[in-house]
């Protein structure tokens, strides 16, 4: 193969990555009031937490709702909002038509999002209530 | 030889075409007899993000391959999808603004330390695709031993200055079609003078199938048109239903349109009595719904590849492709296995004259066929790869 270019510094390119990374993160616009994370599996993660540590009745609850949760996911883990929009540059890009199928679509999926934050709350609030159950 | 694949993910559940390509071919080359490692993260697959560290960070085996998983980094992805937004808007990022954009997009320092480390034990190294940190990122560490599988799709991430920097840097890409290296061509001028290999890949066509298992599993008697994949709007579904509808006004065949895969059928029109959802099924199962389908119909404007119709084909099954996507495309027009209409009228007129022509439909599928054969055998890929690639 030709023109062999100079070993470049790999530890300064991990650095600029990291500087830009640092950057992102204290660009958020509210720290004050973060965005609710949407990452189902953070959700799953503490979820599981919550379910893995229960006994007896409450417990039981809590598993049979995170299978739920688990069904809920699985329908529509091919069309989360971010997979969407990364495949909307698969869309015949930003052309009038293909644009509005894909917001289209986005919009569906965030409502799906909207409805299983508000099952996830409502999960939450129920062990909330009952700490010695869990 | 000594090779390592560069993939974001790797692994049976990691979903998308990029990824299953990587691991066929690392595992095909490896059968061939090389040493072959894949170097790639802990995430799992675009689906559940790259910032989910799914994977345990080390090394493991994937029957005669290595795998070596690396972490990502962990951050939010507010400043990601604002960025994103933007540039799937149409906007084009300030040159700071696509540096965070790629630092952001699945970076596992680690990694390029261990590529910094042991790309001189190795003879190539393999990134694909091309549009992730791994790739954008990694390919710069060792560009003589670099080769980029890029998937390249006419979309935004293409046109960033990073797409065409890694583009211009690669002094040998492997592409799917001569469609897919004429659009490097255009994007990135001079990028491909040399290095450039349009080698295709890999199809197995040693499945069993049997179209009256199909039938009689899912109650289907009558004449279907296929469409396999995800049902949503990025496969252009939509337009597939709205053209099959029509075509429906004049049939006197009862035709169906039958769809297998993933996603919800939402679009307009898709509550009609003769549009069914089987949703997911079985490997086996999609075989033989190749095997019994009248013809298969791939809509989506944007493919690199398209493996779908590559299995229809070797199963003798004709295709109905898209007229504007210049891939699938390329592939009818080289095989003479399938039809390419561009509007609904078109895509009507074909299926009136595969209806009224069975020996049409016949020698389409035919032509498929021996197209697979001769291109896309995994021992032409190897070979090709071991030709024209690798040395």
């Amino acid at each position: 193969m030709t023109n062999k270019p100079s070993k470049p510094d790999v530890e300064a390119i991990i650095s600029e990555i990291q500087q830009q990374v640092a950057s992102a993160e204290s660009s958020i616009e509210s720290p004050a009031e973060p965005e609710r994370h949407l990452d189902e599996e953070l959700h799953m993660a503490n979820l599981s937490a919550y379910a893995g540590q229960g006994g007896g009745l409450r417990g039981a609850i809590v598993r049979r709702l995170l299978r739920f949760l688990i069904d809920d996911i699985n329908r529509f883990q091919t069309a989360s909002v971010r997979t969407l929009n990364l495949l909307a540059g698969r869309v015949n890009a930003v052309t009038g038509e293909g644009k509005a199928q894909v917001l289209q679509s986005v919009q569906r999926t965030e409502a799906k999002q909207v409805e299983l934050e508000k099952r996830i709350h409502a999960l939450e609030e129920k062990t909330k209530d009952h700490p010695g159950a869990l | 030889m000594k090779l390592a694949f560069i993939a974001p993910f790797y692994g049976p559940d990691a979903s998308g075409g990029a990824e299953a390509e990587c691991r066929q071919t690392a595992h095909h080359l490896a059968d061939a007899g090389h040493d072959v490692e894949v170097w790639t993260t802990c995430a799992r697959d675009l689906v559940h993000g790259w910032t989910f560290n799914w994977h345990p960070e080390g090394c493991t085996s994937d029957g005669n391959i290595t795998v070596r998983r690396f972490r990502t980094l962990a951050h939010g992805m507010d400043r990601f999808d604002r960025l994103h937004t933007r540039l799937l808007n149409g906007d084009v990022l300030s040159p700071d603004e696509e540096h965070q954009f790629f630092s952001l997009f699945c970076n596992a320092p680690n990694l390029y330390r261990h590529i910094d480390q042991f790309a001189a034990d190795m003879d190539r190294l393999l990134f694909i695709p091309y549009l992730f940190g791994t790739t954008v990122t990694g390919t710069r560490i060792a560009p003589d031993k670099s080769i980029l599988i890029p998937c390249l799709h006419d979309e935004p991430y293409a046109r960033t200055r990073a797409a065409k920097n890694l583009f211009l840097r690669s002094t040998r890409t492997v592409f799917h079609t001569q469609a897919e290296l004429d659009l490097a061509e255009r994007l990135y001028p001079g990028s491909q003078r040399e290095g450039a290999r349009c080698i295709g890949e890999g199809v197995d066509q040693d499945f069993l199938s049997d179209a009256n298992r199909f039938r009689s599993r899912f109650n289907i008697h009558s004449p279907f048109l296929l469409y396999a994949g995800r049902k949503d709007a990025s496969k252009n579904v939509d337009w597939l239903v709205q053209a099959f509808l029509q075509f429906k006004t004049q049939d006197q065949q009862n035709v169906q349109l039958i769809c297998i895969g993933p996603g919800e059928l939402s679009v307009p029109g898709s509550d009609h009595p003769s549009i069914r959802d089987l949703g997911f099924v079985s490997r086996q199962e999609k075989y033989d719904a190749f095997d019994a389908a009248w013809v298969l119909c791939q809509p989506s404007l944007n493919e690199s590849f398209s493996l779908v119709i590559m299995e229809a084909w070797s199963r003798a099954t004709p295709c109905l492709v898209n007229g504007h996507c210049a891939v699938t495309r390329e592939h009818a027009v080289r095989s003479g296995g399938g039809l390419y209409p561009s509007t609904p009228a078109e895509f009507i007129g074909c299926l009136t004259r595969l209806q009224s022509e069975p020996k049409l439909r016949a020698a389409l599928g035919r032509a498929g066929k021996q197209y697979v054969r001769k291109y896309f055998e995994w021992d032409h890929i190897v070979n090709q790869y071991e030709e024209k690639v690798l040395r």
